[in-house]
């Protein structure tokens, strides 16, 4: 069964004026050039539309979204406003509207998205504020084989300074999180998203995000993909305003038939900006990557620097990676680089380790640190960085 | 200490060693030369457990356990110490975090308790200064960057941190100036205490100004055709391996 035909439609975006019809796309197939690689099957199943958990209790310091289902923190931050589907102001919906306007990707799982959500959150950073304290999010299912479909939509209003933390946590046997993030990066604003994926056992993760930068705007984001057996990220950032700054990282581990799939996409609208894009992965057991990087310069967008690289190593000869740099450039005054490399363990090196004494796993351990080290160091906050580093290490991947 | 008795071993199908047999004793420095080709690297990357190069026969025993039964690392904890002849660049891995993990290693396995943080940086700073290693370079990536002379110091740097029994230098002497040659030299000097032994590996005599050994065996075409004192080294370097290759090929 599909799980188009579970859906009863929600009221989350009632607000909104011509919803999709899930009745109107189809399913991708690996025939759909974005979808090759990555087969829907696994999602494609007879979930439960997630429902509230009557026992979920705030976090102190987190919001945290159970079953789709959107719980704010107990304490406030200053700096940082936070506002329910159900509590939006009509100037709000304005925004989100606007928001979502700005995607003009539209298929099935937008459809599905928009259609079954159980809950929103917008999240406003004041103008001009820096805000110290990190904020956190943590979605988590607590229902067995619930499909969740929370949006979260930020807005960092001019000149504001803000870091949040994602955290997905595999709390279900089977479960999907149908996540949809969009943010808007105001003018001289800096946002930044750290992104951890540890979900358990049969866990499914499409996670749509949806980024657009003012001028002179700084957007960073890391995602760390420790283990999930099906995880797709699409990550789309739009660089609307001159002279902005886009970092995005990540770092992926599958492990015995794990999918992990990272498709991203910067466009380049406008001249004098800068991109740089690094992903790694290493591919263990009978894992398999996808990591499809595309960078579009617009004709206008002259003195475009755009850098991206995707390195991978494979643990095993029955992993596999699907890597593809997408470039498409139109202007002509720009510096543009890509490279995508994939190999094996570096023999000589895990010998010289090993002839000193550690094992072959720690050996292999440590040289996984070292080749993941430019990405961990991406990750600004440090407590976080070292929450990311303790996952890697309990999986089995990294060494102290 | 290490009783080798006619060892044959082939990389690929290419036999290399050939019934190689030598006995080094508590304390002893045994040096083994040899023209290109004739099996000294192979024996050095056999005795550390390099896993390309197939035993095909004979025995090696270190402190009367079977050598070729371990894999490399144990052998390592074992107290077998092989500098190697290219050491491999590692970017990324931290000169200290690798000496901290291989020296916990070592010392688990030898039953010691572990070093702390503050006794671990106060080996680390005795043990640069043998070597006139720069407190900085234990701080980079393991041999990234280092000229030639830094990683053969940075060799002899790990061998005196980990603290073997036994210490097989493959070459170590290529590659370097007088001035590395003399610290690398002196560093290994100052670790010959009676009861530590050495088998170091080399194509010329040089070396062994330096480093004077106890013996001096002459691999050709996979075995020891020669052995003698010190001044085997200098009758060799005087009269070159030509004069061994014609000797030997004639019988």
């Amino acid at each position: 069964m599909s799980i188009v035909a579970e859906i009863k439609p929600t009221n989350t975006f009632s607000f909104k004026p011509n919803k999709h019809s899930v009745a109107d796309f189809p399913m991708p197939t690996t025939r759909v050039e974005s979808w090759k690689y990555t087969r829907v099957g696994a999602i494609d199943t007879n979930w439960k539309q997630a429902e509230r958990n009557s026992n979920s209790t705030a976090l102190e310091n987190a919001i945290r979204i159970e079953n789709g289902f959107i719980t704010l923190p107990s304490t406030s931050i200053a700096g940082i406003q936070l506002t329910l589907g159900k509590d939006l102001s009509a100037n709000q919906q304005e925004t989100i509207l606007s928001l979502l306007s700005k995607e003009n990707r539209t298929d099935v799982f937008d459809a599905i998205s928009e259609n079954a959500s159980n809950d929103l959150v917008l999240i406003e950073i004041e103008k001009g504020k820096l805000v110290e304290e990190v904020l956190a999010i943590e979605l988590g299912n607590s229902s067995n084989m619930c499909m969740s479909a929370p949006y979260v939509f930020i807005v960092s209003k001019e000149n504001s300074v803000a870091k949040f933390t994602v955290d997905f946590k595999g709390e279900s046997e089977q479960s999907f999180h149908l996540v949809n993030l969009y943010a808007h990066v105001e003018a001289s604003a800096q946002l930044e998203i750290h992104q951890l994926q540890n979900t358990s056992k049969n866990e499914c993760i499409l996670l749509r995000e949806s980024i657009s930068q003012a001028e002179k705007s700084v957007f960073k984001i890391t995602t760390v993909t420790a283990s999930g057996t099906w995880v797709r990220n699409e990550l789309n950032i739009r660089i609307e305003g001159q002279h902005c700054e886009t970092f995005l990282s990540g770092a992926y581990f599958p492990k015995q038939d794990q999918l992990i799939d990272n498709h991203t996409f910067v466009d380049h609208q406008v001249p004098n900006c800068y991109s740089n894009e690094l992903y790694k992965g290493v591919l263990f057991e009978n894992g398999k990557g996808v990591f499809n990087g595309k960078v579009y310069v617009h004709i206008d967008a002259q003195k475009t620097n755009a850098y991206q690289s995707n390195a991978n190593i494979m643990m095993s000869d029955n992993a596999s990676i699907f890597t593809k740099p997408e470039l498409e450039i139109y202007a002509d005054d720009v510096k543009c680089s890509h490279g995508s490399t994939t190999g094996q363990f570096n023999e000589e090196a895990l010998f010289y380790l090993r002839a000193r004494g550690l094992s072959e796993e720690s050996a292999k351990r440590l040289l996984v640190s070292a080749f993941t080290s430019d990405v961990m160091n991406r990750i600004s906050i440090p407590s976080w960085k070292e929450y990311v580093l303790q996952t890697l290490i309990q999986n089995e991947i990294i060494t102290e | 200490m290490l009783k080798i008795e006619n060892l044959q071993a082939r990389i690929e199908e290419k036999e290399i060693l050939k019934g190689l047999s030598l006995t080094v004793g508590e304390g002893e420095v045994h040096a083994i030369m040899g023209p290109n080709g004739s099996g000294k690297s192979t024996l050095a990357s056999v005795l550390a457990g390099r896993e390309d190069y197939e035993v095909t026969g004979g025995t090696v025993t270190f402190n009367g356990k079977d050598l070729l039964d371990m894999p490399a690392e144990e052998r390592a904890r074992e107290g077998l110490f092989l500098a190697f002849q290219y050491p491999v660049e590692i970017p990324g891995v931290s000169n200290m975090n690798f000496l901290k993990a291989a020296v916990g290693e070592v010392r688990k396995h030898r039953g010691l308790e572990a070093l702390t943080a503050k006794e671990f940086l106060q080996l680390v700073k005795e043990k640069s200064e043998l070597v006139e290693l720069d407190g900085q370079l234990a701080n980079r990536a393991v041999n990234e960057g280092f000229s030639g002379g830094e990683k053969k110091r940075n060799e002899i740097f790990q061998m005196a941190m980990l603290n073997p029994s036994l210490c097989v230098l493959d070459e170590t002497d290529s590659g370097l100036d007088i001035d590395a040659l003399r610290i690398v030299s002196e560093g290994v000097n100052a670790m010959r205490d009676g009861k530590r032994s050495f088998v170091v590996i080399t194509h010329y005599q040089r070396l062994l100004d330096h480093i004077v050994p106890d013996f001096v065996h002459v691999l050709y075409k996979g075995k020891i055709v020669k052995s003698g004192t010190k001044e085997l080294a200098l009758e060799l370097e005087e009269k070159g391996y030509d004069w061994l290759k014609e000797t030997e090929d004639a019988k």
